[in-house]
């Protein structure tokens, strides 16, 4: 998590990003839609764990609502609740 | 008839009939009376009653005074809150079961209270207190046989810097403390 977008990475590589919306707020929405298609494939079906890491001035409630956008799709869908804080900066 | 009446020894004369009658009801009128009084299942009753008020009331959502140093994140999480060791991370302190730990200035902890300095994750008085508290803990669990779970209460304020909130989170991992559960407020819309 930088501070102008969100970088979504995994054991493949690195995914698109998804930039900030034109309102100067992160696109939380878009977060969890792109992590909805990864839970979709097969290898990832019961994969609920992720690491969490961000720039050093994120402030805690973006944590929050970040956590909030990886754990559960508005309908319900368990997407990724169990998160491990990475230490390390991007 | 008479000789019939006799001879069955089931059959009573109306007159007899009339006086066990009265004499059943005058029994009916006369209710017993309770003399002694045993107030030990009423007692037995009360106390699972009160401990189980207090257990309700224990895990209830656990309450937390918000001012200009401590606001909490507002989160879309239907979750209930579980007990475990409250963290607190305010503007200007870090409380660990509300005893003081280290003091926070601009969001930073000191670089004097950390073991590896200005960009050290270790925060020494942190570690310290919570290893004295693992152990505790740990030995609670020996001799109850349970488990240890090391596992925290995190309430940060909303604003805490996520460098500042990484720090806190490495220094409970070395200590033993390596599970959390961040209090919010479920108020995000």
């Amino acid at each position: 998590m930088l501070r102008t977008l969100l970088v979504i990475a995994a054991a493949g590589g690195v995914l698109p990003i998804v930039p900030k919306m034109p309102n100067g707020k992160y696109d939380y929405k878009t977060l969890t839609a792109k992590l909805k298609e990864i839970k979709g494939a097969p290898d990832n079906a019961a994969e609920t764990k992720a690491n969490f890491s961000a720039d050093a001035s994120v402030p805690y409630d973006i944590v929050v609502a970040t956590l909030d956008a990886m754990r559960i799709t508005e309908e319900g869908k368990i997407l990724f609740p169990d998160v491990a804080f990475a230490a390390g900066i991007l | 008839m008479a000789g019939h009446e006799e001879e069955n020894p089931n059959v009573i004369s109306r007159l007899e009939g009339k006086k066990a009658i009265r004499s059943y009801a005058r029994k009916l009128e006369e209710p017993e009376v309770i003399k002694d009084l045993n107030i030990t299942p009423m007692m037995d009753m009360m106390t699972i009653i009160l401990v189980f008020l207090l257990k309700t009331f224990t895990s209830a959502t656990t309450f937390v005074a918000q001012d200009q140093n401590m606001a909490l994140a507002p989160s879309m999480t239907r979750m209930q809150d579980k007990q475990a060791v409250p963290l607190t991370i305010s503007k200007r302190v870090v409380l660990v079961q509300g005893d003081f730990v280290a003091p926070i200035s601009n969001g930073k902890i000191d670089p004097a209270l950390k073991r590896d300095g200005e960009n050290g994750y270790y925060i020494t008085p942190l570690v310290e207190y919570l290893k004295k508290l693992s152990n505790k803990e740990r030995k609670v669990a020996e001799l109850t046989k349970g488990k240890f779970e090391g596992e925290l209460q995190v309430i940060a304020d909303r604003n805490t810097p996520y460098r500042l909130l990484a720090e806190v989170l490495y220094s409970c991992g070395q200590a033993g403390y390596a599970n959390y559960r961040l209090l919010v407020l479920k108020n995000r819309e």
